[in-house]
């Protein structure tokens, strides 16, 4: 993590889905804003973690980061190379097989009809990774058993394995390219419990092993902060902190973190019990007409403690400021007004 | 019977026809549940807790499922054998049910409050004007903004968590005694879980309703629950108040769950400790404990026999295993 090169940097990604009307005169009506100006960057060997509600944005930037859905506007860079200015599939084959990805559903992102030999060995043969068919099926194998498959298993079908076996095929798949960065999207929340600990020690073990980097994807903020290093949490399109793992929970700067924390029950009675919760009014707004100003101000419990900065919520949006412990919000403009920024 | 107690379960068992032979999905469970409080069933996929619920309202689909054994006490009847127009009576008056996902549950074709309404006429033998006003106030009761707008509106017109509360309106008109939530946050956003818990947890308290609330998630429950049930494999494995089984649980699967959940409270990265092994497969039950197989506290005697109940404490916990992690009862006396 402390190494000063990133592997990935996100500059100001954008990424709009357009509404069109009318079956003649096809013309585009509104834009669903799911991505609105986000920037980070991820370091080598690390896991940054992304969090937020269904509708944030938070699986599209991940698609958008690996050029599965061309940005609308912004800069991906990966290793140093501008993705975004890259055109055509045929220029990015060749980073492909450095950014691989793990999908949700174990269930939906496996070929029903293909061999659990087939589905690992097909990122192989596409990339030329393998001499010959015996080359492959040692590859395979090896994959298996470093994903904790049995590699006897290998003619089987994905119906004939269970949810978190499944989920190890989808690993072993993202591994088999040998790939530098993963985008691992809500790996374990189709899972059941017992089986997303086995899940989550996996991916930390390939880590270690193979000094992989990961932008971890989820909802579930205590798996987030169990496999992270550091967290970025996004509302509405935009990124409204970024900090390591220990000082989002132990200081979080914007209220919406605060409010996200304080949802998460903690399986122990007598903290339940006793913690104090910020429940927060309404649902999240719709990402085709955010709100003006900070996305957050329909929502926020701070502004209608602080009517000074009332105003400012409504017109100006918040930059993402701070070196190592960056947040979005006016709050902190007033508490130290112009050399945050300088 | 005792007064205080509102539902007793005892012994219940529920089979279904499968083509791999027999299912036995429920396997002998018995609870108590006393008024005002609430009972935490928890487990993970396939340990039975939905059916034990869906068994309360005998909304088992027979065939190929069916009540095999033991009795559900409801207020000291047999919902077992109580005739279906009598039940067709407490289901949605006494006993309602919200489920996981509220749009499966709300017909997409009727307006919000039609289907409100239809409740209270029925059940309360109310007007169509009476019902409106009565539905009205309970929509605002659960939080619903601007609630004389919504209530001509269609379910496709709600958000999740918004279709969450229209659910709990309509489950608490009749200001039932016994209200069964089946995973009722599992489909929504953590800020809007915490919206509802909390609704839940008002709600019991000014309608007084008991509830039996059914998750995977052990946090949701550690806030809720006066006792918890823990199911496995369609049997109880534990049975505590939720203190106690938070802090010294006594079956090594309740002691597993817990420490496999990753917590938002630990101070630094640990690895967490998984169950190894998969959720068993209830046509392919291992003789014995059905536990054994991830056990790490297993030996011979738990691939032979099921193991007894035994008690700590009290009658008010107890677990089925025979290398417990507490000390049971019957040594203590010894």
């Amino acid at each position: 993590m402390s190494d000063p090169k990133p592997l990935l940097v996100v500059d100001d990604l954008k990424m709009h889905f357009p509404i069109y009307k009318g079956a003649l005169l096809r013309r585009e009506v509104a834009r669903v804003r799911a991505v609105d100006g986000v920037s980070f960057e991820i370091y080598p060997g690390e896991t940054l973690g992304l969090v937020g509600e269904s509708g944030c944005g938070k699986s599209t930037t991940g698609r958008a980061l690996l050029q599965l859905y061309r940005p609308t506007a912004g800069k991906v860079t990966f290793d140093g190379t501008e993705l975004t200015a890259l055109k055509g599939d045929k220029a990015l084959f060749p980073y492909r097989r450095h950014m691989q990805m793990i999908f949700q559903d174990p269930y939906a992102c496996l070929n029903p009809r293909m061999t659990v030999g087939d589905i690992i060995a097909e990122p192989l043969r596409t990339h030329g990774l393998a001499a010959d068919k015996a080359a492959t099926m040692e590859q395979v194998q090896a994959l298996m058993v470093r994903c904790g498959l049995n590699p006897q298993y290998v003619r089987r079908y994905p119906h004939e394995f269970s949810g978190g076996q499944r989920q190890r095929i989808g690993i072993a798949r993202a591994l088999a390219t040998n790939p530098r960065f993963i985008v691992c999207d809500e790996p374990i929340s189709a899972l059941d419990v017992s089986i997303q600990a086995q899940i989550m020690n996996l991916l930390q073990d390939l880590q270690k092993e193979m000094g992989l980097t990961y932008l971890f994807i989820a909802h579930d903020l205590a798996a987030v902060r169990h496999i992270s290093d550091r967290i970025a949490v996004m509302y509405l399109g935009k990124v409204v902190e970024v900090a390591d793992y220990a000082s989002l929970y132990a200081e979080p700067l914007h209220p919406y973190t605060r409010a996200l924390i304080s949802a998460v029950p903690i399986p122990d009675p007598e903290i339940e019990l006793t913690r104090e919760r910020i429940v927060l009014e309404g649902d999240v707004p719709s990402p085709i007409n955010p709100p003006t100003g900070c996305r957050f101000h329909t929502r926020c419990p701070a502004r209608r403690e602080h009517p000074e900065i009332a105003d400012r919520c409504v017109n100006e949006v918040p930059r993402l400021q701070g070196a190592d412990h960056r947040v979005a919000c006016h709050l902190y403009d007033i508490a130290e007004p112009r050399d945050r920024a300088a | 019977m005792r007064d205080d107690i509102l539902l007793s379960v005892e012994d219940l068992e529920v089979h279904f026809k499968t083509e791999g032979g027999i299912v036995k999905a429920v396997d002998g469970v018995s609870f108590q549940l006393r008024r005002g409080e609430t009972l935490g069933i928890v487990g993970e996929s396939g340990s039975g807790k939905s059916v034990t619920c869906n068994s309360i309202m005998r909304l088992i689909p027979s065939p190929p499922g069916r009540i095999a054994g033991g009795r559900i006490l409801f207020e000291g009847r047999d919902l077992r054998t109580v005739k279906q127009k009598e039940m067709l009576r407490l289901r949605g008056n006494e006993i309602s049910m919200i489920f996981q996902d509220p749009m499966t549950s709300l017909n997409p074709f009727l307006k919000v409050s039609r289907q409100l309404t239809e409740v209270l006429e029925l059940h309360q033998k109310m007007s169509g004007q009476q019902a409106r006003s009565v539905a009205l106030e309970m929509l605002e009761m659960v939080g619903i903004p601007d609630p004389a707008r919504r209530f001509d509106q269609y379910p496709h017109q709600f958000s999740g968590g918004m279709r969450q509360r229209v659910m709990i309106a309509m489950a608490l008109l009749c200001k039932p005694k016994l209200l069964i939530a089946d995973e009722p946050t599992t489909a929504l956003d953590v800020t809007i879980q915490a919206q509802i818990l909390e609704l839940i947890r008002d709600l019991k308290e000014k309608v007084g309703t008991s509830v039996i609330l059914v998750t995977h998630d052990l946090g949701v429950v550690a806030g809720m629950a006066d006792d918890l049930l823990v199911m496995y494999a369609g049997k109880v494995a534990e049975y505590a108040k939720a203190l106690p089984l938070f802090k010294t649980p006594a079956h090594p699967y309740s002691d597993g769950l817990l420490k496999s959940v990753p917590r938002l409270d630990e101070t630094e990265h640990t690895r967490l400790q998984s169950i190894r092994g998969l959720p068993p497969i209830v046509t392919k039950l291992p003789p014995g404990c059905p536990f054994r197989p991830r056990c790490d506290y297993a030996t011979e005697v738990c691939g032979q026999t099921y193991p007894a109940r035994r008690f700590f404490g009290g009658p008010a916990h107890f677990a089925h295993c025979h290398h417990p992690l507490q000390t049971p009862d019957e040594e203590v006396k010894a």
